[in-house]
């Protein structure tokens, strides 16, 4: 169902994640390789496992910046780009008014240069921000 | 306690440089141009993440920042593929938004050099005994291409902090973090490669200036300490090891004792064990095979040092091992 989100939404096809497994924990979903269960390390005390990569608690579950900075180089839809001006205003935390006119309600990658940066969510037009905001912080302003 | 302390500053006092490098210079080539190289910040060295980017889309971010003046040249470093040499202000690479969104990693180029001996393949079962801060586990990651486990354990909580912050950047999906200490990691699996790059006196990180804090800490109990936990560490990962399997020791380190002396020790535990070729050509040289007075196995003569004469980076050391 996730990944029929992901194709609808973003354009990624379900093709890309047929190598790899979700794992539900109480708050998040975890993307990691099939193959890592061939290799069973469940007797092990394992503090962190796989890449985090949706947020478990939305409804539709929110894909994760880090998400999006690894495939979001594959989706065919559901893409932004930002200008410099924007990109300062989307990691500051700020919303960009208008930037999405015409897209539908939900979330959205936000792109800068077309690399993925992380995400979004589009509300009457605007982009609100997604990505966090500690790291958005400690980006420098200078050479975006 | 006040002893105490006049007694460590006393030790510490011989490991103020460059006098204390004196003690290499029987097996260091070109002694004199070792410590003016020693004496010299290394280079700023970037690697592509190529589980995110791609190579044109590397090589644009280069060209753009060449032209809006962040980078003042850019060159790409040889016996380090993908490895790029910035000149530049440290702290404009690491604001860089296209670092936090992970495009690459700031590293030095040696620590490249036990990923490349490891040779680690999709599928495969890997332990990075002391993954912190993670720079070695995401290249393994990346030659791994989404395929295979690598376990990433690291004891100390807040290097594992920085650990699972660089595999997050690093988009990396096949790592399950541990927090072992390395020698009680559990033995009921045995992996087909380890990496050990084990904690160290750090003498070849060293470039470019002294501190007190180097001095202080690099005094002879606390080196004895590293060396039995080097060994302790070296014989857990060769019980973890599958038969025919790879261990990759390395350290950045120039100190035999923590280098081919810990192999000569491993070596006399475990007859068996093999060290071979590494298969990383470069301006590498060879193991030292005495220290001291002692003759050590012949065999750590495969082993490899990394001078920053040679190869303008940190001080390195590394060996494979089969098992």
């Amino acid at each position: 169902m996730l990944f029929t989100y992901m194709e609808e939404r973003f354009g990624l096809a379900r093709s890309i994640f047929a190598p790899f497994i979700l794992e539900r924990t109480k708050r998040d979903i975890w993307l990691m390789p099939k193959d890592v269960f061939d290799l069973d390390f469940t007797d092990f005390e394992i503090e962190k496992r796989g890449l985090r990569s949706f947020n478990g608690e939305k409804h539709p579950p929110k894909p994760t910046s880090t998400f999006l900075q690894r495939f979001g180089h594959l989706c065919t839809k559901g893409r932004v780009e930002l200008s410099a001006l924007e990109l300062q205003s989307f990691l500051n935390g700020e919303s960009l008014i208008g930037k999405a006119v015409g897209i539908s309600q939900g979330y959205i990658l936000v792109c800068r240069h077309s690399f993925p940066i992380g995400c979004g969510f589009v509300r009457d037009d605007n982009i609100e921000t997604q990505f966090p905001l500690k790291t958005g912080r400690s980006i420098s302003k200078q050479y975006l | 306690m006040g002893l105490g302390f006049v007694y460590n500053l006393k030790m510490a006092r011989a490991y103020q440089s460059p006098e204390y490098f004196n003690t290499y210079k029987d097996f260091i080539p070109e002694f004199d141009q070792f410590l003016s190289a020693q004496a010299l910040n290394p280079p700023i060295v970037i690697r592509r993440n190529t589980l995110k980017c791609s190579q044109d889309v590397f090589e644009a971010f280069l060209d753009r920042h060449i032209e809006d003046g962040a980078f003042k040249a850019v060159k790409a470093i040889e016996h380090a593929p993908e490895c790029y040499e910035i000149s530049a202000e440290p702290a404009v690479l690491g604001g860089m938004w296209e670092h936090h969104v992970g495009l690459f990693y700031i590293m030095g180029a040696s620590s490249l050099l036990p990923v490349l001996a490891l040779d680690p393949k999709p599928g495969e079962s890997i332990l990075d005994m002391s993954a912190a801060p993670g720079g070695k586990t995401c290249l393994i990651a990346q030659a791994m291409g989404d395929s295979g486990l690598i376990v990433a354990n690291e004891p100390n909580n807040s290097r594992r902090r920085i650990l699972k912050s660089s595999l997050d950047r690093m988009g990396v999906s096949n790592a399950f973090i541990t927090n072992y200490l390395g020698e009680e990691f559990p033995l009921e699996k045995k992996f087909d490669r380890i990496l050990l790059d084990g904690p160290c006196s750090a003498e070849g990180s060293l470039r470019g200036g002294w501190s007190k804090s180097f001095d202080y800490q690099r005094n002879d109990e606390y080196r004895q300490g590293l060396q039995r936990l080097q060994l302790k560490l070296l014989k857990r990962s060769v019980e973890l090891l599958k038969d025919g399997g790879r261990l990759v020791y390395s350290t950045c380190t120039y100190d035999p004792l923590e280098n081919e002396v810990q192999l000569d020790a491993l070596l006399k535990i475990y007859p068996n064990l093999k060290i071979v070729d590494s298969n990383t050509p470069g301006p590498f040289k060879s193991g030292v095979v005495s220290w001291q007075g002692k003759k050590l196995d012949s065999q750590v003569l495969n082993s490899q040092r990394v001078y920053p004469h040679f190869f303008n980076s940190w001080g390195f050391f590394f060996a494979t091992i089969i098992k």
